[in-house]
């Protein structure tokens, strides 16, 4: 569902390679559907990552969350992808994606996923 | 009133198959329509009060980039002979999410469409939008005794 949408993302060269320093980023306009009701979930996606040779370019970053804007997914789902993503762009020393989404059925949902080299 | 068709790729239900947010078809979405909105009869007719709601997860496409808005949409209205009926309401702000508008559209027409709906004493709409190239847009509309003037 959704695979065809093709939103490479971007990088570019690690400023301080030798250096492990930290990024983070919080994208709080995440949204993607229910794949069992259809309606809309929302989340704020926080990515935070040690780089390797390469660092995300954040405008790529910007439209690849876009990407989930129509896909039907779960949250588990949509958090492990993310990060599978992610990774297989940058090659990164350590990194953290965790979804945080909006109250559903009166429960909130929080999600990480980490990966290390 | 302006209706924009141009959907950008991730938004076109046909590079996008799937659901939208009512679990319909992507490929079979019939446009917006605002007759889904129900109402309910006020159950004290003859006292004013006042009824608040707030919606924070409004999305839409912004006509001049093709990019997504979010606002939280605030409605506070005192009900005439009906009240508006509260999943209606979810599914009726939930269907902009593909439409393409600016922010002054959508506030306005939403007042528009539930002022026909329900018939207020008064009531306004309210749409708080976040940050777009370091610009915070808040708009908000009225109808009846406070006027139409955006005061």
């Amino acid at each position: 569902m959704g695979d065809d949408i093709k939103c490479d993302l971007e990088t570019f060269e690690n400023p301080r390679p030798d250096r492990p320093y930290c990024i983070q980023f919080t994208c709080g306009e995440f949204t993607s559907l229910c794949p069992k009701t259809g309606q809309p979930d929302f989340a704020s996606i926080i990515l935070k990552y040690v780089p390797g040779p390469r660092c995300v370019e954040l405008k790529s970053l910007k439209k690849y969350f876009w990407s989930f804007r129509n896909r039907g997914i779960f949250f588990e789902s949509v958090t492990n992808q993310i990060l599978d993503d992610l990774v297989a762009a940058c090659d990164p020393v350590r990194m953290t994606v965790t979804g945080n989404f909006n109250v559903r059925g009166g429960i909130g949902h929080e999600i990480s996923a980490t990966f290390e080299s | 009133m302006w209706r924009p068709s141009i959907l950008f790729v991730w938004a076109n239900p046909s590079r996008c198959p799937g659901f939208d947010w009512t679990g319909n078809d992507l490929n079979t979405k019939q446009p917006y329509n605002s007759s889904d909105l129900r109402t309910v009869e006020n159950p004290e007719p003859g006292r004013r009060y006042t009824v608040d709601f707030r919606f924070p997860e409004f999305t839409a496409i912004y006509p001049t980039t093709s990019e997504p808005v979010f606002a939280t949409v605030s409605i506070r209205y005192v009900p005439g002979g009906t009240c508006l009926e509260t999943v209606s309401l979810k599914a009726y702000l939930g269907s902009y999410r593909d439409e393409v508008m600016f922010y002054e559209g959508l506030v306005n027409r939403i007042l528009d469409d539930l002022v026909a709906a329900c018939e207020p004493r008064e009531m306004e709409v309210e749409g708080a939008f976040t940050v777009r190239g370091g610009i915070e847009t808040r708009v908000t509309c009225r109808f009846g005794s406070g006027g139409q003037d955006g005061r």
